[in-house]
């Protein structure tokens, strides 16, 4: 790394990078898949608990709801750059 | 003192063909540091990736704090002890066992934000049963000591019967 180069310019200048190795977009694809399904895993395990082991079923519907849209926002957010990374 | 800042920038637009070289620049985001639009979506997927690791991290440590509780009846305190996902305890113990009931309220944060841990020691059990973090420990308290002595003045009513 080039001495007075900021962090900023360090993470643009290895993103640059990235994008022109070939191996990159299986690897994302793989990393993308990968990650898909220990979310579905762990979602599971979160909602087992909630469902079996929560006093108040209408109390935990707010934090359920909450979890599941923020993740499909982020995972859509994934998937959107994804695509367009490998167009 | 000057900064250097190198960008391989004009190699990958060229490489596009047709590419608009004006829509290539995304520099809004990265301090006016011109970006490609394939390592800006790289950029997104990883972020996105890290938050979505750090989102899923932090509900599994609200459930385990969530799942972790304490209920209070009119004659035993069950204490839901939840370890980690899989893994939980469950203790009860009679309200006339109760010897004596500590609250632990200590930091700036706790004692701004009124919670803390609360420790019953109770006749004949080594274990001492503590739920932490606990919302306006004093009020959890004055409810247990509240049963406690119902409990108690109901019990000796019986007995003098």
């Amino acid at each position: 790394m080039q001495e007075g180069v900021s962090s900023t310019a360090s993470v643009v200048l290895f993103l640059e990078k990235l994008v022109v190795d070939p191996l990159v977009r299986p690897v994302l694809w793989g990393v993308f898949l990968f990650g898909l399904f220990l979310w579905g895993v762990m979602t599971w395990i979160l909602l087992y608990h909630w469902k079996s082991y929560s006093f108040d079923q209408q109390k935990i519907r707010g934090p359920k709801r909450l979890y599941l849209y923020v993740s499909a926002v982020l995972i859509l957010l994934m998937f959107a750059s994804l695509i367009s990374f490998s167009l | 003192m000057p900064r250097l800042f190198l960008f391989p920038y004009d190699r990958h637009t060229a490489r596009r063909e047709g590419g608009s070289r004006g829509a290539a620049a995304l520099v809004a985001l990265f301090g006016g540091i011109p970006i490609s639009p394939e390592a800006f979506a790289l950029w997104i997927f990883v972020s996105s990736g890290w938050f979505l690791l750090g989102w899923v991290l932090f509900f599994v440590i609200w459930t385990n704090y969530y799942l972790d509780v304490w209920i209070v009846t009119d004659r035993k305190i069950i204490d839901v002890e939840q370890h980690r996902l899989f893994s939980r305890d469950i203790s009860e113990f009679g309200l006339d066992r109760i010897q004596n009931i500590t609250i632990e309220v200590s930091g700036i944060l706790p004692t701004m934000l009124h919670f803390g841990n609360i420790h019953v020691e109770t006749a004949g059990e080594s274990r001492k049963f503590i739920i932490k973090y606990v919302p306006h420990p004093d009020k959890v308290k004055d409810v247990i000591f509240k049963q406690h002595e119902e409990f108690m003045k109901s019990r000796m009513g019986r007995s003098s019967l």
